[in-house]
């Protein structure tokens, strides 16, 4: 499908990287570190945890 | 007096109960406090069960390896043959069946009918109170695509010669003497496993053995008391696995995790933590593990998880597990305050009141897959946002924000998958079809509504420091056409290099 390149080169200028756009793009950025920290650390197993014995 | 070899009844749960005492030599009333009672009788009445077909002594090699370690150096004279009652959901009757043996009942439309009604069996065990021995049910319904259970398999049943089929997952309960709920719970695991990557399926009491063959317990193995985490993960190992250990005491990751290796058809040992919520204080009743073998995708719409990411595995309410202390494919939902709901009776009386903790999964992996989850949707998490960044001003022209389907699959599933679509959307079907990828792969497929938008398939043999992205298969041209455009602009191709969503980026796809 081909895009007219130009046009929305000048449309992600406007709106993304625009005073405003740079403000919710780096919003943006922030809550994907947060993200991608909380699925990298959340699952982490502590070692103590596999001392646990299951007797039930 | 020798028993005949074969008993037919009408089902009903009185007789269930009465035949489970006898076939043990229980008494019907200590039969009839198990759970597995109650438990039985909402599954059969839901598999509209008609017949019980009980085959007196039969022989079942799970139990003989657990008589011959344990019970026949005892001195109290245990019985060697357990009983096996075969389920069916048609009434049959015993000169009915008798025809069948003998011949005479030759009508092929019968034998379908009779093959056809079969709802499994249950091995009884001739030993005090842990009576329930290899148990292989047919599963409920899908309920219109909600009900999944990804590990099942065919079971082949010979009775006198008949042959039966059901598909499912081999259950037992914990006799508490060679296994407690740990071995039970990674036997049935390895029923699953043991098909799918072609490893020895050991009996309960080799496992327990297997697991503290080079870890010696403090106290001594058999009686077994239990399994610690170490020793889980060494018995995985025993038969050639990769225990991988996440952990879950946040829903959603225990959801993610579960959706994606399931999904394959691997099926994962979860360890819980029981809590009495009928008691205020002092509630913790123990741990105990249990095999996931099913997952229902009953919310109508995921729960977004931080920063609105949402993924499909976000639509489970509930997951089916082997319960050894409650039944084949039991049922724990997901409750807020990331708690699982149980069958278990708390000190109130009532079913149910005793909660379950999500604490550890340890999933056994084949050597090969190596990639872990979180990778893969640490990647996802970054292109989703960066779609999201450019969508919401309306640059991509999605209605929706993406819904990621995130799972293990294998290069035999994926190009099945791809050959039996009627998407219009796969460009280049055949070319996909003849490439070479490798056996195990990480699938993300991006949903808008119902429509696939983008497929990424992830290299799970690869290193995970390197770019294992395998291939894109974009079904909506314009997301890749703006991504080109993206890319092409210096300030945002250098931001999303700082990134894992590059990863998908510098695909040549995207070039």
């Amino acid at each position: 499908m081909k895009t007219d390149k130009d046009k929305i080169v000048k449309e992600i200028r406007r709106k993304v990287l625009s005073k405003s756009g740079k403000k919710k793009l780096e919003a943006a950025r922030k809550v994907a570190d947060e993200t991608i920290k909380y699925i990298r650390e959340a699952g982490r197993v502590d070692p103590e945890m596999l001392k646990q014995v299951f007797t039930i | 007096m020798n028993s005949p070899a074969y008993e037919i009844h009408p089902y009903s749960i009185e007789t269930l109960r009465r035949l489970l005492a006898e076939k043990s030599g229980n008494s019907v009333d200590s039969v009839q406090k198990k759970i597995h009672c109650v438990y039985f009788n909402n599954y059969f009445n839901e598999l509209s069960a008609k017949t019980i077909i009980v085959e007196n002594s039969y022989v079942d090699r799970d139990f003989l390896e657990d008589y011959a370690a344990y019970y026949v150096r005892c001195f109290n004279p245990y019985k060697r043959f357990c009983s096996r009652l075969h389920f069916f959901n048609i009434p049959i009757t015993k000169n009915k069946f008798d025809s069948m043996l003998n011949g005479r009942t030759k009508k092929k439309t019968y034998f379908k009918k009779f093959t056809e009604s079969y709802l499994g069996f249950v091995v009884v065990k001739p030993l005090p109170e842990t009576i329930i021995g290899r148990t292989c049910l047919k599963t409920y319904g899908s309920d219109n695509g909600r009900r999944f259970y990804p590990i099942i398999r065919c079971n082949e049943v010979n009775l006198f010669g008949l042959n039966l089929r059901v598909k499912s997952l081999a259950f037992q309960e914990q006799d508490k003497v060679v296994a407690a709920c740990a071995t039970s719970a990674l036997w049935s695991t390895f029923q699953g496993t043991g098909m799918m990557f072609q490893h020895p399926i050991l009996s309960p009491v080799e496992i327990t053995k297997a697991a503290c063959d080079h870890m010696p317990l403090e106290t001594r193995a058999i009686p077994n008391q239990g399994l610690s985490g170490h020793l889980i993960a060494h018995a995985i190992r025993n038969v050639n696995l990769e225990p991988y250990l996440v952990k879950t005491l946040d829903h959603e990751i225990l959801q993610a995790n579960i959706y994606a290796y399931c999904k394959m058809g691997i099926p994962l040992l979860l360890g819980i933590k029981l809590v009495d919520l009928s008691k205020k204080d002092d509630n913790e009743i123990g741990y105990h593990a249990v095999a996931v073998t099913g997952y229902s995708l009953g919310l109508d719409a995921p729960t977004p998880i931080i920063g609105g990411f949402l993924t499909r595995s976000a639509q489970i309410d509930k997951i089916y597990v082997h319960d050894d202390q409650v039944g084949p494919f039991s049922r724990m939902g997901l409750e807020p305050g990331d708690i699982l709901s149980t069958s278990y009776i708390g000190e109130d009386g009532n079913i149910g009141s005793v909660g379950a903790i999500p604490w550890i999964i340890f999933i056994p992996l084949y050597h090969k897959i190596r990639i872990p989850l979180e990778s893969i949707r640490a990647s996802v998490v970054d292109f989703d946002q960066w779609v999201e960044i450019f969508r919401d001003p309306g640059l991509i022209n999605l209605s929706h924000r993406l819904v990621w389907d995130i799972h293990l699959t294998t290069i035999n599933k994926f190009k099945k998958s791809v050959l039996d679509s009627d998407y219009t959307g796969i460009r280049d079907r055949r070319d996909i079809l003849l490439s070479k990828m490798p056996r195990f792969l990480w699938r993300a497929t991006a949903f808008c509504g119902q429509e696939p938008v983008l497929d990424l398939l992830f290299d799970a043999t690869d290193i995970e420091h390197g770019s294992f992205l395998t291939k894109v298969i974009p079904y909506y041209p314009e997301l890749v056409e703006v991504f080109k455009i993206i890319k092409s602009i210096p300030e945002l191709a250098q931001r999303i290099k700082s990134g894992p969503a590059w990863r998908i980026l510098e695909n040549n796809c995207f070039s």
